[in-house]
C-alpha cells in the first residue's frame, strides 16, 4: 500500500510539472500575440537651451520641465555655465542647444564646447549628457519653443 | 517489484525536474532575447515636434562630402580634383575655391588615409559658384541628394558655414534632422584656416560617447 502511495505521489508532481510548462508557452504566446509592434522614433529632447547674443554677450535661454511644470531661466554662458546646466537638469538628459548667428561667430560656441565636454565627465554615469548643437534664425526662436512644448 | 516501483519513481523525479529546468531556461531565454531599442529611440506611435537627432555611428566618418555655405548658397568643395592634382605631384593647390596645402609636420608618415590639408577660401568666387539654396523646393532637392548619398554610400556631409549663410543653413539643417539625416557643421570665421583631416583612429576605433 505505501508503495502505491508513493508511486501515486510521483506522478501528481510529474502531471503538475507537466501542466505548468504547457501553462508556460500557453501565456508566452498568448503575450506574444497581445503585443503591438510600435514603429521606433527619435526621442523627444529632455531640455531647449537658446543662445543669442547682445553687444558682444551671450545669454542663455533655458527651458526644462521638473514635476509637470515647465522651467523658465535666464543666464549669461560664463564659466559656470556647465553648474547651471547640472542643477536644470540633475539627471541629465538629451538637450538641443539652438545658437543665434552672433552666439556661434562669437565665443559662446567655445564656451558650450567646453560645456560639452565637461558634462561628459565619467564619474557621473547615472546623468548623462547629451548635448546637440544647432543652428538658429531668429526668426525661428518662436517655432522652436513651439515645437519643444507640443511634445510636453 | 520494488525495484521495478524505484526506477519508476526515479523516472518520474528526473521527468518533473528536467520539465522544470526548461521551464527556467525558457522564462531566462525570453528575458535576455528581448531586443533592447537603439539608444535615442523609443517605441511610440508619433514622431515627436522636435526629435532628437539620432547620431550615427562615427565609425562611418571617413566617407565625408564637403560644402562651403556662403548667402549665395551651397558649393561643392572639390576634392577629387584636388587628389588628381596632388597625385600629379603638386604639394600647394590653387583652384578657384581658395588654396589646399598639406600641413604635415615632415616626419609625419602621410598617405591618403593620413594627411592634414589645410585651406584657405576664396569666399567670393565660391559665392559665385554655389547652388542656389532659396526656396523649400530647393532645399528638399538638396536633402533628397545627401539622403540618397547616405543610403548608397554612407557618405556624410561636412559643412563649413560662413556668416553670410547661416541663415540659409539653418533652414537646411533643420530639414536634415527632420529627415533624420546625419551632417557635420563648423562656421568659419574671417581669416581662419581651414583643415581637413584624415587619421587612421578613425578608420580603426569608435568613440565613446552616450548615444
Amino acid at each position: 500500500m505505501e508503495r502505491r502511495t508513493t508511486l501515486h505521489l510521483g506522478y501528481t508532481a510529474l502531471v503538475d510539472i507537466l501542466l505548468a510548462t504547457l501553462g508556460i508557452f500557453v501565456v508566452v504566446f498568448a503575450l506574444q500575440t497581445m503585443k503591438s509592434d510600435n514603429p521606433l522614433v527619435p526621442a523627444i529632447a529632455d531640455g531647449l537651451v537658446i543662445c543669442t547674443a547682445t553687444d558682444d554677450t551671450p545669454e542663455a535661454l533655458l527651458l526644462a520641465t521638473r514635476e509637470g511644470s515647465e522651467i523658465e531661466l535666464r543666464v549669461p554662458i560664463d564659466t559656470r555655465f556647465s553648474d547651471v546646466m547640472r542643477d536644470t537638469w540633475p539627471d541629465g538628459g538629451r538637450i538641443w542647444v539652438a545658437m543665434s548667428k552672433d552666439c556661434a561667430f562669437g565665443d559662446a560656441i567655445e564656451q558650450l564646447r567646453a560645456v560639452e565636454s565637461d558634462l561628459r565627465i565619467l564619474g557621473e554615469a547615472s546623468a548623462p549628457y547629451i548635448l546637440t548643437l544647432a543652428p538658429l534664425a531668429l526668426d525661428d526662436i518662436d517655432d522652436l519653443i513651439f515645437r519643444w512644448r507640443s511634445d510636453r | 517489484m520494488s525495484l521495478r516501483t524505484d526506477a519508476e519513481a526515479g523516472f518520474v523525479d528526473i521527468a518533473a525536474n528536467a520539465l522544470s529546468v526548461l521551464i527556467l531556461v525558457t522564462i531566462i531565454v525570453l528575458i535576455v532575447s528581448i531586443v533592447p531599442s537603439p539608444r535615442g529611440e523609443v517605441r511610440a506611435d508619433n514622431r515627436p515636434a522636435l526629435p532628437f537627432p539620432v547620431e550615427i555611428d562615427p565609425s562611418v566618418q571617413p566617407f565625408n562630402s564637403y560644402w562651403y555655405v556662403t548667402e549665395a548658397g551651397l558649393t561643392p568643395i572639390p576634392l577629387r580634383q584636388i587628389a588628381q592634382s596632388v597625385f600629379n605631384g603638386e604639394k600647394v593647390i590653387e583652384t578657384v575655391f581658395g588654396k589646399f596645402f598639406f600641413q604635415n609636420s615632415r616626419r609625419t608618415y602621410r598617405d591618403v588615409a593620413e594627411f592634414r590639408l589645410g585651406f584657405v577660401p576664396d569666399s567670393k568666387r565660391i559665392a559665385e559658384a554655389a547652388i542656389s539654396i532659396s526656396g523649400e523646393d530647393e532645399i528638399e532637392r538638396a536633402v533628397d541628394q545627401f539622403s540618397m548619398e547616405f543610403e548608397e554610400s554612407y557618405i556624410v556631409p561636412t559643412f563649413f558655414v560662413e556668416k553670410s549663410g547661416f541663415d540659409i543653413f539653418a533652414r537646411i539643417h533643420s530639414a536634415m534632422r527632420n529627415a533624420d539625416l546625419p551632417l557635420r557643421w563648423v562656421v568659419r570665421r574671417p581669416g581662419v584656416t581651414l583643415t581637413i583631416m584624415r587619421d587612421a583612429n578613425q578608420f580603426e576605433t569608435r568613440a565613446a560617447t552616450w548615444r
